[in-house]
């Protein structure tokens, strides 16, 4: 995978780690003024936001370097395997002769770092949808090209 | 077939679609013109059934349906314009509903479904008894009657009588579902329309009421025999619900195969019949409860693509066999998976350390759920503890003896459960995705567990998912499984 979606997952984190801890905040600040509560319950609490944000904020960071160690893909002439997960880990394959269609899709700021998801349709419902992100954008084409081709075809 | 020209809506389209609208609008438009409180803006709730009604008619003119090369195409819609091409070779079931009203009037409700969709993908309201035929003939290119009678070439293999489906009502216990549906039907209607403001009436009064005068007068012991009564009582009454049911939904259930055709009809007021083609079919799933075993029955199922969560329980999940002697079981499913012989499956069990990981995880769930509900148990806990871990313990003890997976060329089996079994079959050229997954505490053992994903898995379905095998063999078998099925072609 590429590492530059270690970067994107660092950012996306980011931003969603700011909107949590935002979110908090406004809700403590409206429930103090609300109740008034004394001042040493005001100090604790803020002091529990303040840590709570700082462990999401340090997770939300380290997680992409950790989920990017374990994702992997291996293409064969029969299958692509996709290997992810840290705690609970998975080796999904899909037969080439199974793929219905793909998707190669960008967001804004996988676009800017040269990203992409490559999503492959199968027929099935827990695996509906097969996923790869954080893959450079031509390398996504390039797989994508390479199951399309080649296989033989189906009928549907 | 050559293509055709265009066809029309039955004209008692309109006919039933005036009559879903006026259920909806009518009744409470009724209700609130005999209210108290007049010229809410409930009475403006009335008028909206105008419109509908135009929309209707509207919606019957301007709908139209041919056949052509090899697709169904349906155009609707005036302002909006919306047309759909739906393959043939993608519609799996044109299924038909038919309540007294429509069996009256000789016209059907049509669903088509196609793989790969949660709803089906058109929906007809409605279409003559012969339009209907000509659609399964077109579709399916095979001459077919409706499946009400048996038709030539056409052999029945299941057929189920009233003493049957008595005796499934007493088995599957469905009475919870009539009597929710009943209690959330009430409650809707009284809220929505202020029953209880209007009328000073209140259910929670009333329970509190009966029960405070009740047992004012009751010595103590006869409380608990009155309790005890009751929920006897209620166990009955459920059962007595389930048998309705059953003798309602599933009357004069009957299995037919015609060529390579499976079909289903049922029902008493509302007939619902289901075509499967023996292709479509993706898993076959066996079920055998405890009241199952001691009647030596069991229950059969079958997934189809193209089904997939829907508000009905069967959609995309075909009843087979709600209820077959076993004995039947393995002739029924050499018939539906040709090539399939369910005696000379060889069973593999899995690994033989999973007995000790399930006992570990249920007593860690005994003593987690008392503990956690402690406060409002107090010494209850301790007995609740006992309780349950006595049942892990003898889930440890049975259930690894019991599960077992078998893998041929063909075909790929998984069957689990102790008190309730199960046992799932599929094609393996129907096999879609393999995942070979491992928890952490997989890991730690050096297990995996195997997951096959097949088309059209119902949302509720247990899916094929073998547990607790050793590391290597499941490496082992996922690959095998992916070579094989991509060395088979999937066919929808």
């Amino acid at each position: 995978m590429d590492p530059r979606s270690i970067i994107l997952d660092r950012i996306v984190g980011g931003i969603v780690a700011g909107a949590i801890t935002l979110g908090q905040l406004i809700a403590l600040l409206i429930v103090f003024a609300a109740t008034g509560m004394p001042g040493w319950g005001i100090g604790l609490a803020l002091a529990g936001w303040v840590v709570f944000s700082g462990v999401l904020t340090w997770f939300l960071q380290i997680w992409p370097a950790l989920h990017y160690r374990h994702q992997a893909y291996r293409l064969s002439p029969e299958r692509i395997e996709i290997r992810s997960g840290v705690w609970w880990r998975s080796v999904t394959s899909v037969p080439r002769s199974r793929i219905q269609h793909t998707d190669v899709a960008q967001g804004p700021l996988s676009r800017h770092l040269g990203l992409a998801r490559l999503l492959l349709y199968t027929a099935g419902t827990d695996n509906a949808q097969v996923e790869l992100r954080g893959l450079a954008h031509e390398t996504a084409l390039r797989i994508r090209d390479h199951l399309v081709a080649g296989g033989p075809d189906d009928a549907v | 077939m050559t293509p055709s020209d265009d066809r029309r809506l039955h004209p008692f389209s309109l006919l039933f679609s005036l009559v879903t609208g006026a259920w909806r609008y009518v009744l409470p438009a009724l209700f609130v013109l005999f209210a108290a409180r007049r010229g809410a803006w409930e009475l403006w709730f009335t008028f909206l059934i105008i419109p509908y009604a135009a929309a209707s008619i509207l919606r019957y003119l301007t709908y139209r349906y041919r056949f052509a090369e090899d697709e169904l195409v349906i155009r609707s819609g005036m302002i909006f314009h919306n047309e759909r091409h739906i393959p043939y070779a993608r519609i799996h079931n044109i299924g038909t509903v038919r309540n007294i009203l429509h069996r009256m009037l000789g016209v059907a409700d049509v669903r088509i479904e196609t793989a790969g969709g949660q709803e089906p993908e058109a929906r007809i309201q409605v279409l003559g008894m012969e339009a209907v035929d000509e659609m399964r003939r077109r579709v399916f290119e095979r001459k077919r009657e409706t499946a009400e009678a048996p038709a030539p070439g056409e052999t029945t293999l299941l057929h189920m009588n009233p003493w049957d489906l008595a005796l499934l009502g007493l088995v599957d216990n469905r009475g919870g579902v009539v009597i929710g549906a009943a209690i959330g039907l009430v409650w809707e209607m009284s809220w929505q329309f202020g029953l209880f403001e209007r009328t000073g009436f209140s259910p929670s009064d009333l329970i509190r009421a009966f029960f405070s005068r009740s047992l004012d007068r009751l010595p103590p012991g006869a409380l608990a025999l009155a309790t005890v009564g009751a929920v006897l009582g209620f166990i009955v009454l459920l059962r007595f619900f389930s048998v309705g049911w059953a003798l309602i939904n599933l009357h004069g259930f009957r299995l037919a195969l015609a060529g390579s055709d499976l079909s289903t009809v049922r029902g008493l007021f509302t007939r619902v019949t289901a075509s499967i083609p023996l292709h479509r079919i993706q898993v076959v799933v066996v079920r055998e409860k405890p009241l199952h075993r001691y009647l030596g029955c069991v229950e059969v199922k079958v997934e189809t693509a193209g089904g997939g969560p829907e508000q009905e329980k069967q959609a995309g999940k075909e009843w087979l066999a709600p209820l077959l002697p076993k004995e039947r079981l393995a002739s029924l499913l050499a018939i539906v998976q040709p090539g399939l012989s369910l005696e000379s499956l060889a069973w593999e069990p899995v690994d033989p350390r999973a007995g000790r990981r399930i006992l570990k995880r249920e007593l860690i769930v005994a003593a987690l759920v008392p503990l956690a509900f402690a406060y409002f148990l107090r010494w209850w806990a301790i007995l609740l503890f006992a309780v349950m871990a006595l049942l892990g313990l003898l889930q440890a003890r049975y259930q690894p003896g019991r599960m077992g997976y078998a893998a041929t060329d063909a075909f790929v089996a998984w069957r689990s459960g102790w008190l309730w079994r199960k046992l799932s079959i599929a094609r393996v050229a129907k096999i879609q995705a393999v995942t070979l997954a491992a928890s952490p505490f997989d890991r730690r053992y050096e297990m995996a567990s195997v997951r096959v994903d097949t088309a059209g898995a119902g949302a509720s379905a247990h899916r094929i998912r073998i547990p607790f095998l050793d590391a290597q063999v499941a490496r082992g078998l996922a690959a095998s499984l992916a070579t094989r099925a991509q060395a088979s072609e999937f066919r929808w």
